[in-house]
């Protein structure tokens, strides 16, 4: 289990490790034994150039084993991920009409599903503006075979509540066409209790 | 480029199970791994020096060894390979398979008519 757990973790760091910094320590560690093996061959009386000359040639080619040890690595899904995109805008490129259509339906079905979050965000989600918005409550009556709140009070109901009621801090009221909405938040407008 | 006998290339696959076996002797990096395999070989093996790394890192996405860079004996940086505790049990795995192959290929070639 924990050997599966650092191999995930291994391929993840190399994921995330900056691309040019492991193709540096990879470089790095090449040259190391380049240099190594024609160390090698001058100890066994070949001249400096040739000895570099054959331990290239021993090797086998480092550009070969970059790409292989990339490969090996995943840093290929990045690359991969490059030519998909470049090849995906060449088609586009190619039939203008098909790609105006994509992206308009794209764009359409973005911006549309943006609005309508926008809209329940603003309306079932956002708190409303007022400090401590989950202490904000509306009074009203409730009269027994009525189904509707009794919400909606006259003025002197309003004033009644402000000046005798015990258990809010504060109450407000606004007034709408069809009577007042009284509330015990400080509200920005409308009126407040005396 | 004294290389004396047949130089047989490194079978496919049984790269990984050299390096895990020689790692296992102590941790070292890459061309130390490369000579020390030949030379375990009495040089009959021949490793390709650049396959090695690829075959390296596939070890160490396994988790079988781990990488350090480490100061050389002649203080140069050096990448070391050290085999891990997984890459103890795939090593002890690898050889009792390797084992079995080698086996059954002497099986069949010991067939008598």
């Amino acid at each position: 289990m924990l050997h599966h757990a650092r191999a995930a973790l291994t391929r993840v760091r190399e994921l995330f490790r900056r691309r040019s910094h492991s193709a540096a320590e990879q470089n790095e560690e090449f040259s190391f034994h380049l240099e190594m093996e024609a160390a090698e061959n001058i100890r066994r009386g070949m001249s400096d150039a040739e000895a570099r000359r054959a331990a290239l040639l021993r090797f086998g080619g480092t550009q070969r084993f970059r790409e292989e040890t990339s490969d090996a690595r995943g840093i290929v899904t990045i690359d991969n991920i490059a030519r998909d995109a470049r090849f995906a805008i060449r088609r586009l490129n190619r039939s203008p009409a098909f790609a105006a259509g994509v992206i308009a339906t794209l764009g359409i079905g973005i911006g549309a599903a943006a609005g309508i979050g926008t809209i329940v965000f603003g309306v079932l989600l956002r708190d409303l503006p007022y400090p401590e918005p989950e202490r904000l409550v509306r009074i009203g009556f409730i009269t027994d075979g009525i189904d509707a709140p009794g919400d909606r009070h006259s003025g002197p109901t309003y004033v009644h509540f402000a000046t005798t009621a015990r258990s809010f801090t504060e109450v407000g009221a606004y007034v709408t066409d069809d009577g007042f909405v009284i509330t015990d938040a400080k509200l920005r407008s409308g009126w407040r209790s005396p | 480029l004294a290389k004396p006998t047949a130089n047989e290339q490194v079978l496919q696959g049984t790269l990984d199970l050299l390096i895990l076996k020689t790692l296992s002797l102590m941790p070292m990096h890459g061309w130390g791994l490369t000579h020390r395999i030949e030379q375990l070989s009495k040089d009959a093996l021949q490793v390709g020096q650049g396959s090695i790394y690829p075959a390296l890192v596939r070890l160490e996405q396994k988790g079988w060894i781990d990488t350090e860079w480490r100061i050389t004996e002649n203080s140069r940086r050096a990448k070391y390979y050290r085999l891990t505790a997984a890459g103890r049990r795939a090593l002890g795995q690898e050889l009792a398979s390797w084992n079995r192959f080698v086996s059954a290929v002497g099986f069949v070639l010991a067939a008598e008519s």
